[in-house]
């Protein structure tokens, strides 16, 4: 039995030697997100149609930085809170792509928008979505409300 | 020179015809009643069994050999004899249900490859849900989770198109939709199921990398019997309330099969009190994830003619579900579409409905040495996603008919299958086949994922089996496939006049509004296998094999362009795709003595170019795109190994299963990230103790299980790591004696501790949504 039992092992560890690869590989691998720390505007910030937002986000990965989005659009998802039906109201939607020159480690965003006068009073997403030089990448979002909020 | 061989053939016969034998015996089954119409036979000498089992096989040489018995719906058996010695033999045959380790004499020849039968009674002890879940008690099997009651099998980190799962010898079609699609088939149905893993791709052609999962629901029953059983279920994480019934009578040649089966479930538990959508922190009221619920619905009906030399076998299924999309993470995170509304059973928008129509004629003519088989088969697998009418372009109208039905998907599948063996001696088997499966899909609704298309797979495959002696077998096989895929182009003009008004270029949103392109690409492919199988010692048994192994490129990896909602991104078809190719390679080594089993299968498997989604790098136009991911091919390495044991002492038993996987891409210019998906190391464990049977109870049992995984770290690009966990259960369960009745009783409790875990497979895990709470769950079955 004793002897079986070695046997069962030693097969054990050769299928183990089999299989097992150098996973040394596995640590100089970028599999960390870049992060995004979104400085203004302020989570549930009104801004009012004809007017400039200004949007300011702070980007940092350990390896480098390519790009980043920067997005806008409606998050009216049947939460409504239409004031005027009638007018020529638009949902505004932004969206904009920028490539990060030099690669650097760490960025800042710093710019502003113009929000038309006719844009939809509603809530909004802001989102900015950025990505290393491995394709990692991460978001973050804050809901804002174009025109004044409106108590349920 | 032909002559001559024929001459000398002759007198080899001759001269063993004049040692002449007689061997009688006697069949019988395990309550030792007689067993009519068993065939028996050793090369060119056979017999059959008469009324009261009995048979006499005449004019055999002297010398010892294996006779092989064998009975429809009995676990075929070779028995020792040794001429003229022996001069009777009485033989056991144990029907397919019987546990294989309560066999005295298991001289069947080994299979040369790793396949692991589990039987419908293993299955409800597992019962899980759905039959991914259900299996996920063999080693190398986990399930993938899109949801309540929905999840799909995976064999190694290998799942979707990667592995096939056939009924009745027809493959399941459906999974070619993509990720959030389960597996139509009601576990609690499934007769026999047999997970091949590793090489498949001989009988299976395209998918059947990873393995196959074979379900058959062709078990014939006895002559001139009736039976069947009821079944009530009900568990706690989801209050789901369920029965099924099944009822089955033969005559001598005429049987008749019918199953139903029907589940109501609510939202389900989850350990958590908030998930994380797109940096939206979506509360979870109650710990219910809302808009969970479902129901699911299926009939199963066959007919069939068994005698000696003929069978044909009718089958028509049908099964249709209900189930919800958790809300807050289908097309803009809504905190508002989860608030508790009181009641968990309602299903809300968003939800699909999924409906797989199946008629299956399977026929075989038997010949003592010979078998043709012919299989046909239509199946229709018809999926609905409706959702409260929204759109991400500001220009999209709603469509006056069915203004709620974001998508719509017919997949028509017809399948015929022909194919002859026969036996050359007792030592050879040839199989010659020919499959064809003809393909097409249509898609409809307000939203466009998967383009149409048309698709043709012819095969010619032949396998031959070399029983060398009683301890060793080989096999060999070749297979060609040839297959036509066509997609049909798309374009999207609202979005191309929602792209210009935001000021694209022309050319960006032409690029973009091109859902899906006209490809047409045809493939033509071998495939060769090999394997072996040899008893070293009675203990020790082992199996190796070897093959080459493809799959076609589906719809989705060819033309799909846009947002794929249930993954949560752009994904981009490459219409240059090439046939996915591999060449795997395993052993399966057995070791039994006495109370103790194990079995260790170390695998490889290397492709030269496999498929996968990797991120480009560049953002999506698209909104919420992030960046685009587009199918692209790479070499790939997946390498591993599952360790399996038993140990039994007195009234108690271990099981435990041990899984490690380990793969990475071969040439990725940013690094040899692993594949997506991949198994983390995971080991589970059961202790069982069985008491003794008594007057009210028998096969009772008690036992109490853990499963560990450790975290993932491996992972690919932009993948999300997934912490480690480990997870306890407990159950009981009986059969009790009252009366007439002899309900068997199964209770169970899985993750009794309620931890919030996460499986690295799961796709709602991008999200961070927890695997289920705790769940306590009842089954009772009535056999009558």
């Amino acid at each position: 039995m004793k002897n079986i039992k070695t046997q069962l092992f030693s097969l054990l560890f050769v299928s183990i030697a089999f299989v097992s690869c150098s996973d040394s590989d596995s640590s100089e691998l970028d599999t960390q997100k870049p992060t995004i720390a979104i400085q203004s505007p302020t989570d549930h910030q009104e801004v009012e149609p004809g007017s400039n937002l200004n949007i300011k986000a702070l980007l940092q990965d350990e390896t480098a930085l390519t790009s980043y989005k920067v997005e806008i659009h409606s998050a009216g998802d049947g939460h409504e809170h239409r004031t005027a039906a009638l007018d020529n109201s638009i949902p505004f939607t932004y969206e904009n792509v920028f490539q990060i020159e030099g690669n650097p480690k760490s960025h800042q965003i710093d710019y502003s928008i113009l929000i038309p006068e006719n844009a939809k009073e509603d809530h909004y997403h802001l989102g900015v979505f950025c990505i290393d030089a491995a394709g990692n990448q991460s978001q973050q979002f804050v809901e804002i409300f174009i025109g004044h909020e409106h108590n349920h | 020179m032909m002559r001559i061989s024929i001459l000398i053939i002759c007198l080899i016969h001759s001269v063993i015809v004049f040692s002449q034998n007689t061997l009688k015996g006697k069949v019988v089954d395990a309550n030792g009643m007689p067993l009519n119409k068993c065939h028996i036979d050793w090369n060119a000498y056979c017999a059959t069994t008469n009324s009261d089992g009995t048979f006499e096989l005449q004019n055999i040489p002297s010398g010892s050999f294996n006779l092989r018995v064998k009975l429809d719906g009995f676990q075929t058996q070779d028995v020792f004899v040794n001429v003229p010695e022996t001069t009777f033999v009485e033989v056991v045959l144990f029907t397919e249900d019987e546990m294989l380790d309560e066999l005295v004499i298991s001289t069947n020849q080994p299979k040369t490859y790793n396949g692991i039968s589990v039987k419908s009674n293993q299955i409800k002890d597992n019962f899980a849900g759905s039959l991914a879940k259900s299996l996920e008690n063999v080693a190398g099997v986990t399930a993938m989770e899109i949801g309540s009651g929905v999840s799909k099998p995976m064999i190694r980190g290998l799942g979707f198109t990667r592995i096939a799962v056939t009924e009745n010898g027809i493959k399941q079609e459906g999974q070619q939709w993509g990720a959030d699609h389960g597996l139509e088939i009601d576990a609690l149905q499934a007769e026999e199921v047999e997970v091949i893993k590793g090489v498949g791709a001989i009988a299976y052609g395209s998918d059947a990398i990873g393995g196959v999962i074979r379900i058959n629901n062709e078990k014939i029953p006895q002559e001139n019997t009736t039976s069947g059983n009821v079944i009530f279920h009900g568990k706690t994480v989801n209050d789901a309330l369920g029965a099924s019934v099944n009822f089955q009578h033969r005559n001598e040649n005429w049987f008749f099969k019918a199953k139903f089966s029907g589940v109501d479930y609510a939202d389900f538990k989850v350990p958590t009190s908030e998930v994380n959508y797109l940096n939206t922190k979506i509360p979870i009221y109650n710990n219910r994830m809302k808009n969970t619920a479902g129901d699911e619905y299926s009939v199963y009906l066959q007919g069939g003619y068994v005698s000696d030399s003929f069978q044909s076998i009718l089958s028509v299924s049908n099964l249709k579900s209900k189930i919800g999309f958790f809300a807050g993470a289908h097309g803009i995170p809504s905190v508002g579409a989860v608030a508790d509304d009181g009641n968990y059973r309602d299903v809300g928008f968003p939800y699909q409905t999924v409906n797989h129509f199946k008629v299956t004629s399977s026929n075989k003519w038997k010949k003592p040495h010979s078998e043709w088989n012919a299989i046909f088969s239509f199946q229709q697998n018809h999926r609905q996603e409706w959702s409260l009418f929204h759109s991400h372009y500001s220009n999209q109208t709603a469509p006056s008919v069915n203004p709620n039905l974001e998508l719509d998907f017919v997949l028509n599948t017809l399948d015929s299958q022909v194919n002859y063996s026969f036996e050359t001696g007792l030592n050879h088997e040839t199989t010659f086949g020919f499959q064809q499966n003809y393909q097409q899909n249509n898609v409809s609704g307000y939203s466009y994922l998967l383009p149409e298309y048309n698709r043709n797979n012819l095969a010619f495959y032949a396998n031959h089996q070399w029983f060398v002696s009683s301890k060793t077998t080989l096999d060999f096989g070749a297979r060609l496939d040839y297959i036509d895929m066509k997609t049909q182009g798309y374009f999207d003009s609202i979005l191309y006049d929602y792209l210009v008004s935001n000021g694209k270029t022309e050319t960006v949103a032409k690029e973009n509004a091109q859902r899906s392109s006209d490809v047409h690409k045809t493939y033509l492919q071998t495939n060769f296998a090999f394997g072996l199988s040899y008893v070293m010692h009675p203990k020790w048994k082992w199996n190796f094999n070897v093959g080459t192994n493809f799959r076609a490129p589906t719809a989705m990896e060819l033309s799909a362009n846009g947002i794929h909602h249930g993954a949560f991104r752009h994904e981009k078809g490459n219409p240059n795709l090439k046939v996915e190719r591999g060449v795997s390679s395993e052993i399966g080594l057995t070791f039994e003595n006495g109370n103790f089993k194990s079995t260790l299968s170390p695998y490889v498997y290397y492709f030269s170019n496999y498929i996968f989604l990797k991120p480009t790098g560049t953002f999506s136009v698209l909104p919420h795109g992030g960046q685009v991911y587009e199918y692209s091919q790479s070499k790939a390495l997946i390498t591993g190994f599952e360790y399996a044991l038993q140990q039994k002492w007195n009234s108690f038993t271990l099981n435990a299963t041990f899984e490690y996987l380990y793969n990475k891409q071969l040439d990725n210019p940013k690094g040899n990230y692993p594949l997506p998906f991949s198994t983390p190391i995971n080991l589970s464990a059961e202790l069982s103790y069985a008491f003794k049977d008594s007057k009210i109870t028998k096969q009772s049992k008690v036992y109490i299980n853990t499963k560990w995984a450790s975290a993932q770290n491996r992972i690919a690009q932009n993948e999300e790591k997934t912490p480690g966990y480990t997870i306890f259960g407990a159950g009981l369960q009986s059969e009790i004696n009252i009366g007439k009745l002899k309900p068997v009783v199964r209770l169970q409790g899985n993750n009794l501790l309620n931890t919030k875990y996460y499986n690295h497979a799961s796709f709602y895990r991008a999200i961070e949504i927890p695997e289920l709470g705790r769940n306590v769950q009842l089954m009772i079955q009535i056999p009558f």
